[in-house]
């Protein structure tokens, strides 16, 4: 498929509770590097085979959790989806170039009906760290620690979910590959996406807004999982779930919490999306079984615990 | 090290050093029955309460499970505490 319209998940910013011990591990465990730094002490954080600026952007707070997320847009398409955005309900505010995100061109920001805030752009910086592109090799500098290659997908909680669903397919262009239907027919999970990877945003329903599951960066490949185990085990990170597989976009995965309590992901696999695939749809009662293929339950806190 | 007894709910007593939260011992020794989660102070859940006993707080809580006033009255979140004396704690708080 031609990706088209939104791009691409491009930025995250988190809410984190102790910058230093945290930077470390988004550095020096996830495999991340440290860009730069804002006048506030905010950290630009890339991982190594992106080619723009930036993707993460760590700041302190009393409590973890998202500030935001950004999305990367087709240049010639902004203005046409900030005009629809405001048309389909949700009233937007320009964010001048270079005032918040250090590298990033004009972008619009507004609050979705899950009590999240979305920012989309089409302009940043590239990266003077990123990917070779001439006779390029895997990789520029040794791989470092659980070798995180990209920002991936991000899964939000919040009310409302069909809304943010109908928002992402009708503005965004992105289409359902997956979805989880409670017994009366209502959403209780969707998976969505912009290009071929099986879900660039997921939304699970829950009462209260603008809370964030987890933050999923992808991995090259299975071994790879397990080396992002042995590192868990080595710096005591908490582990949530896995290593495992999920049936849901059947991705191989590992859950684990960073050492602020964001719920972090590391993925790799999953089946090529689609959007002319039927939609493939879960009842709510199989859904451990969805999220967890070689247990077959649902580990309690997995859909509990949020931030 | 030093090395400390911790009491939670009236339960069989377990050992905690300095060096170590409460939580994070709690994991290692299979003592206690308080459930956990991220283990950093951002979730709230192995919330309780100091009701005897001196305690440091080594690392940050998040705002949105320990208020001020929580905290004055140490209910504190356990991943986030270490023993600097004998401790009694309740999860009925």
């Amino acid at each position: 498929m031609a990706i088209k319209t939104t791009l691409r998940p491009g930025l995250i910013q988190i809410r984190v509770l102790d910058l230093d011990k945290t930077l470390n591990f988004y550095k020096d465990i996830l495999g991340l590097d440290e860009v730069c730094r804002t006048e506030d002490g905010r950290v630009c954080l890339k991982a190594p085979d992106e080619f723009d600026h930036h993707s993460v952007t760590l700041r302190l707070a009393d409590s973890p959790g998202v500030d935001y997320v950004m999305f990367k847009v087709d240049k010639n398409k902004l203005e046409d989806l900030a005009q629809k955005t405001a048309d389909f309900g949700y009233p937007v505010t320009e964010v001048a170039a270079n005032t918040d995100q250090p590298g990033f061109g004009r972008s619009y920001k507004y609050k979705i009906c899950t009590g999240h805030e979305f920012r989309i752009y089409s302009d940043v910086e590239l990266t003077d760290d990123g990917p070779m592109i001439k006779n390029p090799d895997p990789w520029v500098k040794p791989p470092r620690g659980m070798n995180a290659q990209r920002l991936d997908h991000f899964l939000l909680y919040g009310p409302n979910i069909e809304e943010a669903e109908k928002y992402c397919k009708e503005v965004f262009g992105m289409f359902t590959p997956e979805v989880c239907n409670n017994p009366d027919g209502s959403r209780l999970a969707t998976w969505i996406t912009g290009c071929n990877k099986p879900h660039d945003l997921a939304f699970v329903e829950y009462p209260e807004p603008g809370k964030i599951h987890h933050i999923g960066f992808l991995l090259q490949d299975w071994n790879a999982i397990g080396n992002a185990a042995d590192y868990m085990g080595k710096y005591g990170l908490k582990r949530d779930v896995g290593p495992t597989r999920h049936a849901i976009t059947r991705g191989q995965t590992i859950y684990f919490w960073e050492p602020s309590g964001n719920r972090i992901e590391v993925y790799c696999g999953g089946y090529t999306a689609y959007p002319d695939n039927p939609l493939r749809v879960w009842d709510a009662e199989m859904v451990g079984k969805g999220l967890f293929y070689y247990e077959g339950e649902l580990a309690p806190s997995f859909l509990e615990i949020v931030t | 090290m030093t090395y400390h007894k911790i009491i939670v709910d009236e339960q069989e007593p377990f050992l905690c050093s300095e060096d170590k939260t409460i939580m994070r011992t709690m994991c290692e020794k299979n003592a206690g029955h308080i459930q956990y989660g991220c283990c950093g102070g951002g979730c709230g859940v192995c919330k309780g309460r100091i009701l005897e006993g001196k305690y440091e707080v080594v690392s940050k809580m998040s705002r949105d499970h320990i208020s001020r006033e929580e905290e004055r009255i140490d209910i504190v979140l356990l991943c986030c505490v270490a023993p600097r004396s004998d401790l009694i704690i309740g999860s009925n708080y």
